[in-house]
């Protein structure tokens, strides 16, 4: 096509206008390359390729392909020097025709726009300078939009990418965007798990705020901030601090319970004294009864009260203090067993306990005051499940290498939901401040460390069943 | 013989006093170690029962202070069942753990110990 005008300057005012709108049409790079096309091919003959070259050396590169264009995008580790269009042509990996390049730098002074006009004429280059100003203006506003949408997907990525919720809401908490996977919750109190909005929001009150939800608890950020629209718009950044609390919770609970063991074991220091001297003193003054006195009967009841309690308190010992070696001891299970019931004396004063024994057990090899916390927590929980009037079996069994110990209560067995949890850290079913939640999974721990286990085995038609495995001392 | 008890717990005192005295032995207690150093002196006993966790002063710091002024046999008495340092590097003749489970019987240990009948 041989074109009529020299250059744009010799466009009508209709032209131009025409020419302006659809470059401000174009909603992308390829779409404005396609729109100079046209309107170049209307003025000159040949090829036009585009090309721009960033400030990091990438080159996107828009090739003519019948009049279409779709961006290239290319690195090369030379930089461009002006005029350099064999350097195009080598990353274009072709040889350029005849050929002319027109080059211009775009406003924001970073990019730089090629073009090559191969079979161009004597009016491609004037054709070109006519329309610079427009051509800088349309390139760089377009460049400018792409990096916006980039910088925009760039945060919306690392906004969904957070872990902590986070929330934008309006003032009547409703969710205008959150990065949580349940879109269709309509306000933030939803996402937390909760039907009304949460204890403490902070929202519009101040900035900082800790709140308890069924999902956890959570320190809350509330910012309001300004889009320059008179809607009250927040930023809500929820950090979850369960998991912190648990564990200060832990620490806290460990150091109570170094104190009670210490307290405990002073105490039973301090009793044993004087039941020794009860018992002692009471042998002393049988000798001076006549035999055939009624009181010497109270003395014995006397000196028997004596010996229980220094047992009970011997046991207390045991318990508080982890005193023994580190290393796997030989021990009795079922005297321990009995042992530890009389320390529960009051959690089950309402309940039966049957130790079940059968025929002479085997000694175990295992860590006796660990043994007997593990004893301690499984009694008490049941003790604790059960209405009063329940039944706690504890059963052994021999096994070729080891004893088996089951624990049977009448507590009406763990629900279905609660089974895959009971060894969990913190998992409890008890009313605040009754339970920690550590007890299973402490016992678990325990008995694993002395190369035994403790499994729930299930319910049975009236309670639960955990199974204690403890290795043989002699196999 | 003399006996010389020196325990903080007044029960275990009077037991062993009326036991030893059962026997025909001429016993003193003291509550503490500071009376027990002030009787060893001036009762001068064939054998002295020390407990060894008392307040002010311990057992075995009474018979360090004693040292060997003394022609009395040393008895030991604990009802503490850890292991001790201070009762390992005591001088000592016998040692018993409380509660005493025969008390008469331990009567005649500390008999054969001083050699009385």
């Amino acid at each position: 096509m041989i074109i009529q005008q020299r250059s744009a300057d010799n466009w009508t005012p209709r032209q131009k206008e025409n020419f302006l709108e659809d470059l401000f049409l174009a909603t992308s790079i390829s779409r404005l390359c396609e729109t100079i096309f046209r309107y170049y091919l209307k003025k000159s003959v040949g090829r036009l390729t585009f090309a721009i070259i960033g400030a990091g050396g990438w080159l996107s590169v828009f090739e003519d392909h019948h009049g279409e264009y779709a961006p290239r995008r290319l690195v090369s580790e030379i930089p461009y020097k002006w005029g350099e269009s064999a350097w195009v042509a080598d990353l274009l990996k072709r040889p350029l025709g005849p050929h002319k390049v027109f080059e211009l730098s775009l406003e924001d002074g970073i990019e730089r726009l090629v073009f090559i006009t191969e079979h161009g004429d004597n009016h491609t280059l004037p054709f070109f300078e006519s329309i610079q100003e427009l051509l800088k203006v349309s390139f760089t506003s377009l460049l400018v939009k792409h990096r916006m949408e980039d910088a925009s997907e760039q945060w919306a990525a690392t906004f969904e990418f957070m872990k902590d919720p986070v929330m934008v809401i309006s003032a009547d908490r409703r969710i205008v965007r959150s990065n949580s996977a349940e879109k269709e919750a309509k306000h933030c109190y939803q996402i937390l798990g909760e039907e009304r909005p949460c204890n403490d929001c902070p929202l519009g009150v101040q900035e900082k705020a800790e709140i308890m939800t069924s999902r956890g608890r959570f320190t809350v950020l509330s910012h309001r901030v300004d889009f320059g629209h008179e809607a009250e718009i927040y930023i809500h950044h929820y950090k979850d601090v369960s998991r912190d609390r648990h564990l200060y919770s832990q620490v806290v609970q460990n150091q109570k319970m170094a104190a009670v063991g210490l307290l405990a074991g002073n105490i039973a220091h301090e009793l044993s004294n004087p039941l020794a001297g009860i018992k002692s003193l009471i042998e002393t003054v049988k000798l001076d009864v006549d035999t055939e006195s009624e009181h010497l009967k109270d003395f014995d009841e006397i000196r028997d009260a004596a010996i229980r309690c220094q047992k009970i308190i011997q046991n207390l010992l045991t318990f508080a203090f982890e005193t023994g070696p580190q290393e796997l001891e030989v021990f009795d299970p079922v005297e321990v067993v009995q042992r530890t019931i009389p320390l529960l004396k009051i959690q089950l004063r309402d309940h039966h306990v049957d130790v079940e024994s059968g025929q002479t057990i085997s000694l175990v090899k295992g860590r006796l005051s660990a043994f007997q916390q593990v004893v301690f927590n499984l009694l008490n929980n049941a003790g604790q499940a059960m209405e009063s009037n329940g039944t706690i079996r504890v059963q052994f069994f021999e096994k070729l290498e080891a004893i088996e110990i089951l624990f049977t209560d009448t507590g009406g067995g763990i629900s279905e939901s609660h089974i895959g949890k009971i060894f969990d850290p913190f998992f409890t079913t008890k009313k605040p401040g009754e339970g920690t939640g550590l007890g299973l999974s402490v016992a678990r721990n325990l008995m694993q460390e002395m190369h035994g286990d403790l499994e729930f085995l299930g319910n049975d038609r009236l309670g639960a069943i955990f199974k204690v495995t403890l290795s043989k001392a002699y196999v | 013989m003399k006996v010389l008890i020196v325990d903080d717990e007044p029960l275990i005192r009077r037991s062993l006093e009326r036991a030893f005295q059962k026997r025909g032995h001429q016993v003193l207690v003291a509550s503490d170690a500071f009376e027990g150093y002030e009787l060893w002196s001036s009762f001068d006993p064939d054998v002295c029962l020390v407990d060894v966790l008392m307040p002010k002063m311990t057992g075995p710091e009474l018979i360090q202070k004693v040292g060997d002024n003394t022609k009395a046999k040393v008895v030991l008495m604990t009802a503490f069942s850890g292991h001790n340092d201070s009762i390992a590097h005591a001088q000592h003749d016998l040692f018993l753990r409380k509660p005493f489970e025969d008390i008469m019987g331990l009567i005649q240990k500390v008999e054969e110990l001083v050699g009385v009948k």
